[in-house]
């Protein structure tokens, strides 16, 4: 299988020199969301790499798609761009780590 | 239907995703993709490195007695936590990998921060099976 | 079910019944019990795993981003894309699960994502060694990446099975086996209340035949 990102413009050099082929960039919340639904309808795609802040802008479609997700592909990952990791990131996980197991965890 | 039914009926929900059969180490590594089938019909699989790691720890002549995942059976009835290995090269090899030596015929009885160490060790090529004693 | 207690009918059969009963849903009780434990273990690790695949991650992405950033001042920023553009290979991941318990979860190998300079595809002459630089860390980056996604998306699952599985306890613990003894007890309470009415009721006959 292979991997696709979605991507601003700096990332997406970075994943091509990387080797990354299919790493996309977008300019938009509506090019990510479109792009997303594309991709996941793709058999070929294994993993889908996305830049957290492009993620934030489409976290409904995001959390609808992992919660209807039957399997595991595409598995989808978060990244920070150039300007560096967003705060928000954990959020995510620390909220069903806390459900799960009552109290905070995480470092 | 009787208790025992029902129990059995039970833990075969809560064991569908062992292995429909385990498979000799020997065969998995020339496996490209080594995995094994689960109770269930879907896919488990077992990475190589493990696998690799297995092949140096394991003296060759035992890499076909060794049937991966190694199963880790849970029995409560030996008190919460409390786990069991079968199987005399099974025992060899976590008594190995965990540094203990008090297996006897055929049966290695772990505890829960022993449990932890090897799941740690082994990820894939170990997998928890529930076990239950029936009838009371 | 406590007011099913009132639909049952107070029998030795009845009673018996309900003490088999009992028994499976502690049977099972206990078994659930062993499965939760098991899988906080578990999850315990994987989060531990998680923290250092995501520390890992961002210095790499940070690190490849400063490469690129020098690798541009050198080359001029057009000629660092044109060079990303021609060195796409398509990289092949193999994606498949595996089993935690009855969790399934994701397992991504991949082969080498690191690369030989003469791999990469891009001419060698026009580029500089900041480029290669960059490429190197950017690979690097991308192997801890994957590495991240297989152990996130495995510390969610493990996440939502721990929670169905502990409510599931829960309900065993504290709904339904109290409501299961609860009827037991009502039970006995009205059988030997049956009992008394009968021996006292035998007792008056006795009496009146007396």
């Amino acid at each position: 299988m292979k991997i696709a990102g979605i991507t601003d413009p700096v990332t997406a050099i970075g994943l091509r020199l990387a080797g990354v082929r299919r790493a996309y960039e977008v300019e938009n919340s509506a090019e990510a969301g479109e792009l997303f639904d594309s991709l996941i309808k793709n058999e070929e795609i294994g993993i889908i790499i996305i830049s957290e802040r492009i993620a934030q802008d489409i976290r409904w479609k995001l959390d609808r798609f992992l919660e209807e997700r039957r399997g595991v592909r595409p598995v989808v990952v978060e990244i920070p761009d150039k300007v560096g990791p967003i705060p928000e990131r954990m959020e995510t996980v620390r909220k069903l780590v806390r459900r799960a197991i009552g109290v905070e965890v995480l470092r | 239907m009787n208790n025992d039914e029902l129990l059995r009926r039970q833990l075969k929900i809560l064991n569908r995703h062992l292995p429909a059969e385990r498979v000799q180490l020997s065969e998995l590594l020339k496996c490209e993709r080594p995995r094994v089938r689960t109770k269930s019909g879907e896919t488990h699989r077992f990475r190589k490195e493990e696998l690799r790691y297995l092949a140096e720890l394991v003296p060759k002549e035992l890499h076909s007695k060794l049937r991966l995942p190694i199963l880790i059976e849970l029995t409560p009835q030996l008190g919460s936590g409390t786990a069991k290995i079968s199987g005399n090269t099974e025992c060899a090899v976590v008594g190995k990998i965990l540094g203990i030596k008090r297996e006897s015929e055929g049966e290695l009885v772990l505890y829960r921060p022993e449990i932890r160490a090897l799941r740690k060790k082994l990820q894939t090529t170990t997998q928890y099976a529930l076990v239950a004693g029936l009838s009371v | 079910m406590a007011s099913a207690a009132e639909a049952i009918t107070p029998t030795r059969g009845e009673l018996l019944k309900l003490a088999r009963r009992i028994e499976l849903a502690k049977r099972g009780h206990q078994l659930l019990k062993e499965k939760r434990d098991a899988l906080v273990a578990e999850l315990f690790d994987v989060l531990d795993e998680l923290q250092d695949a995501i520390e890992e991650a961002y210095k790499r992405m940070d690190e490849a981003f400063k490469e690129l950033t020098a690798a541009e001042i050198t080359m001029g920023a057009l000629e660092v894309k044109k060079a990303a553009l021609a060195s796409g290979r398509d990289l092949e991941v193999d994606l498949d699960t595996r089993y935690i318990m009855g969790v399934t979860v994701p397992i991504i190998e991949t082969g080498d994502v690191r690369r030989r300079v003469t791999e990469r595809g891009y001419g060698l002459i026009q580029t500089s060694s900041k480029l290669d630089d960059a490429a190197r860390k950017f690979e690097a980056a991308l192997e801890s990446i994957i590495k991240l996604a297989e152990v996130e998306e495995t510390a969610k699952s493990l996440a939502r099975e721990v929670e169905e599985t502990k409510r599931r306890v829960n309900s065993l613990e504290n709904i339904i086996i109290p409501q299961l003894e609860s009827a037991k007890k009502y039970i006995e309470f009205r059988l030997e209340e049956l009992e008394r009415e009968t021996f006292f009721r035998l007792k008056r006959i006795k009496r009146a035949m007396v």
